[in-house]
């Protein structure tokens, strides 16, 4: 089940008036933790039988954890979660990519093994939601919180529908607590918001991501006889169309979750206004920056031990960060890449505080942090390193005149309402950033939202992208 | 006595009811507009124009309260091998046939496109298939997803009388409005630009006989040393090769289907270019023979016709690729496909 559909458009009412009517947020739990059992169960029911032993498990190590006075046993116990989450993630998710790599590395050694052939399917959302597991056995390893001691509502935190399949990644810290307490139902600012940030979500999905995924698809298909200018523009649609995708669906996510009483995470605040790289990772998927920069940089030291070992940190992170998406060399050298940029912007002498520069230099600034990462988006859409390489030869080498117009339109709308968007959230410091605005304009505004998810709905659409992951 | 509504609450219906009335007012203009640039080419259901034009194809003959006798199928090859004009230029002139061979499609894609949509709508007598080792292939990754993508599709599901609620009520929708039936190219300026006063197309097809064009002025060119992404390409289509139980079967559950409907399957063995075949298939002759020895088992089954014509046409000049016929090479197949079915009759066979 979708955000984008209309099982979705009735399964959330009917889940959303059950909880409020039933008292007592052990109940409520209850009830979420069915619907979203049933919601994850769409897509394939063997799927939860993972999320069930990772569930357990985890919940066991953290009650464990909480007992255990001995530091090595402490150690011990963790390793178990460590190894059931990261081990099903091996298995599920990078079993074939690791095995043809291997038998690509012997093959350079002219030694011929047979590849080991295991044809499992990815479960959705299999990044995500082991990701909350680990986050919270080591949070209570470090005890920076309690254990969980009712499994219920332990359940529900790592199955939690809104954000089970393609986050915001959930932090114990923050959700566990919400999740252990009652809830009182949403005010109408609270409401106002929520069903902001649905719609606002569904237009960034409907509108600027779907109405760009055919034709950013048909650009990358045929890349190596694409001209120039369309491999510009297939490039540049690909960035706004991952941005709307996923930006939408966490938008939803947000809004949804709002409507039961629980708050996610943000997950993104207009990164593509960012001035330089580093401000773009504090702005592009905050909930698996802060993840790996909580449970992995800081763990390999940071930036505690000196220039070259913090540069080879964020290598690691990135790199590691690349491999999350997918496994593919394509993300590993998407993420390497971006531990580049961000080794280099490390390394630049900073700014001295307090000293401002002019609009068109900080335009300039946001326009050349966006090309590098335009030009990093194209390793991760296209199949192989080898189809990249093409894509951006095709630009640097000027091939061709060619303008695909019906792409450009798509990216010209698809551009203005990102940037009309991001713009206006920025300004005015607020997500859903019409609501200090006369009813009347926000009426109208929502109308006019409505009906581009109307005249943009009803094409071939296309998945989630971080669904994959 | 009720309580009064907080303000927040009034004000949010306010925003409510101002929202609601703006999109009426905007789906009425829009309505409006779109009637009045009118005619326009309609949202296509199907994976691909080819495919939405066909469908279309057989939907207006079906309108007209007509049918007809012969129709052809296949993937491209078959495509760019049947012309029914010519297949039937030397008849008398009320003889009806169609191609609706389908670029990627292998015999299960292909069979799903003939029951779903041509045998109930244009009732064929014969359907002819042609037959290469490409459309039995069951290993194929590329036949895979073609097949997988057309069975996703809002035009499959609707034809196939599966549709979905959301099918349902687009369905509804667009039979109702012109703006909701034409989104596709109202929200493409440069399409609408281009293609207002048209209905939808396959550039690539005669509209009139639904043959592949693309071919036919290609002179031949030898097979050339492919780049990594064109070997996955052919790779995804022609390896893997294994004749299995999941096209052979499709082309038994076509064959049972158009029997009910009082039509016979006729299988055309389709010739390649062997010298260019051979250098470019890795395994090519094997895949020839197994291509081969499933058509002849499944036709000593005694249910479908079958008709030979893998010799012909060893001649660069008849060829655009090793698998895609030009010109001459339409002309030729067509001809004798024609010169069989005239002597043969167009009646049902079967067994």
């Amino acid at each position: 089940m979708v955000f984008n559909s209309y099982q979705y458009a009735v399964f959330l009412p009917i889940v959303l008036g059950l909880y409020w009517v039933i008292k007592g947020h052990r109940r409520q739990n209850l009830l979420l933790l069915g619907a979203s059992y049933i919601f994850y169960g769409a897509w394939d029911v063997r799927f939860l039988a993972l999320m069930w032993l990772t569930t357990l498990v985890d919940f066991s190590v953290g009650r464990r954890l909480e007992r255990l006075t001995d530091d090595s046993a402490r150690r011990r116990t963790l390793v178990v979660s460590l190894v059931v989450n990261l081990g099903v993630l091996a298995t599920f998710k990078y079993f074939g990519f690791f095995a043809d790599s291997l038998v690509a590395l012997a093959e350079v050694f002219g030694m011929h093994p047979s590849e080991p052939t295991l044809h499992v399917l990815l479960p959705i959302g299999i990044s995500f939601y082991t990701f909350h597991g680990i986050s919270y056995t080591v949070d209570v390893y470090r005890r920076e919180i309690r254990a969980e001691h009712h499994l219920p509502t332990f359940a529900v935190f790592v199955a939690y529908f809104p954000q089970l399949v393609a986050g915001p990644i959930g932090r114990a810290q923050v959700q566990l607590p919400q999740f252990s307490r009652e809830r009182v139902p949403p005010s109408a600012d609270d409401l106002r918001s929520a069903i902001s940030l649905i719609v606002l979500g569904l237009v960034k999905k409907i509108v600027i991501a779907d109405g760009l995924a055919e034709l950013v698809s048909k650009t990358f298909a045929a890349s190596s006889t694409t001209s120039a200018p369309s491999l510009l523009l297939g490039a540049y649609g690909f960035a706004l169309q991952i941005y709307g995708d996923f930006s939408g669906y966490s938008d939803i996510a947000r809004g949804s979750s709002r409507l039961f009483g629980i708050e996610l995470l943000k997950n993104f605040e207009q990164p593509y206004l960012s001035r330089d790289i580093g401000a773009f990772w504090r702005r592009w998927h905050i909930s698996l920056s802060t993840w790996l920069r909580d449970y992995l940089y800081i763990p390999l030291g940071g930036n505690r031990r000196g220039a070259r070992r913090t540069s080879i940190n964020l290598m690691i992170t990135m790199a590691l960060g690349g491999l999350w998406h997918g496994a593919s060399w394509t993300f590993v050298v998407w993420g390497v890449l971006h531990g580049v940029y961000l080794v280099v912007h490390h390394a630049r002498t900073p700014r001295p505080p307090g000293v401002e520069v002019g609009a068109g230099r900080r335009l300039l600034q946001i326009a050349i942090t966006f090309h590098l990462v335009v030009a990093a988006w194209v390793f991760f859409r296209s199949k192989t390193l080898g189809d990249a390489l093409r894509y951006l030869e095709g630009i640097v080498t000027l091939r061709g005149r060619a303008v695909d117009w019906s792409l450009a339109g798509q990216v010209l709308i698809a551009g203005t309402l990102m940037v009309l968007i991001d713009v206006l959230q920025r300004r005015i410091g607020r997500e859903d950033f019409a609501s200090g605005w006369v009813w009347p304009v926000r009426g109208a505004l929502m109308g006019a939202a409505v009906f581009l998810i109307v005249l943009y709905s009803g094409g071939p659409g296309a998945p989630f992208i971080y669904f994959q992951f | 006595m009720p309580a009064a509504p907080l303000p927040g609450t009034r004000s949010a219906a306010r925003v409510l009811a101002c929202a609601l009335a703006v999109l009426v007012v905007l789906l009425l203009v829009g309505e409006v507009a779109a009637r009045g640039i009118s005619p326009l080419p309609a949202d296509r259901t199907w994976p691909d124009d080819e495919a939405q034009a066909k469908a279309d194809h057989a939907q207006a003959v079906a309108d007209a309260g007509q049918r007809e006798q012969v129709v052809f199928g296949g993937s491209s090859i078959a495509d760019a091998a049947f012309d029914p004009a010519v297949v039937f230029e030397d008849r008398s002139g009320d003889q009806r046939a169609y191609n609706y061979a389908q670029e990627g499609s292998a015999s299960a894609t292909m069979a799903d496109f003939l029951r779903a949509v041509v045998i109930p709508r244009v009732h064929p007598e014969v359907v002819v298939l042609g037959m290469t080792p490409n459309e039995i292939n069951d290993g194929g990754t590329r036949q895979r997803e073609l097949e997988e993508l057309q069975r996703s599709s809002r035009g499959y599901r609707v034809a196939a009388g599966t549709p979905t609620p959301a099918d349902r009520i687009n369905t509804a929708v667009t039979a109702r409005s012109v703006l909701l039936a034409h989104r596709q190219v109202l929200r493409d300026p440069y399409r609408l630009l281009r293609e207002r006063g048209t209905v939808s197309t396959s550039s690539w097809n005669d509209p009139e006989t639904g043959a592949l064009l693309r071919h036919r002025e290609v002179d031949y060119v030898e097979p050339q040393p492919l780049d990594a992404t064109l070997r996955a390409r052919q790779d995804a289509v022609w390896g893997n090769f294994s004749v299995g139980g999941h096209q052979i079967g499709a082309l038994r559950d076509l064959e049972a289907d158009l029997r009910d409907h009082g039509g016979s399957l006729v299988l055309v063995e389709l010739p390649v270019f062997l010298p260019g075949f051979l250098a470019s298939i890795p395994d090519g002759a094997a895949k020839l023979t197994a291509a081969h020895e499933a058509m002849v088992a499944l036709d000593a089954e005694g249910c479908v016709e079958r008709l030979d014509l893998r010799s012909r046409l060893q001649d660069e000049r008849y060829w655009a690729d090793p698998v895609h016929v030009n010109a001459a090479g339409t002309n030729e197949l067509s001809k004798a496909v024609g010169a069989w079915l005239a002597e043969r009759g167009t009646g049902g066979s079967g067994c």
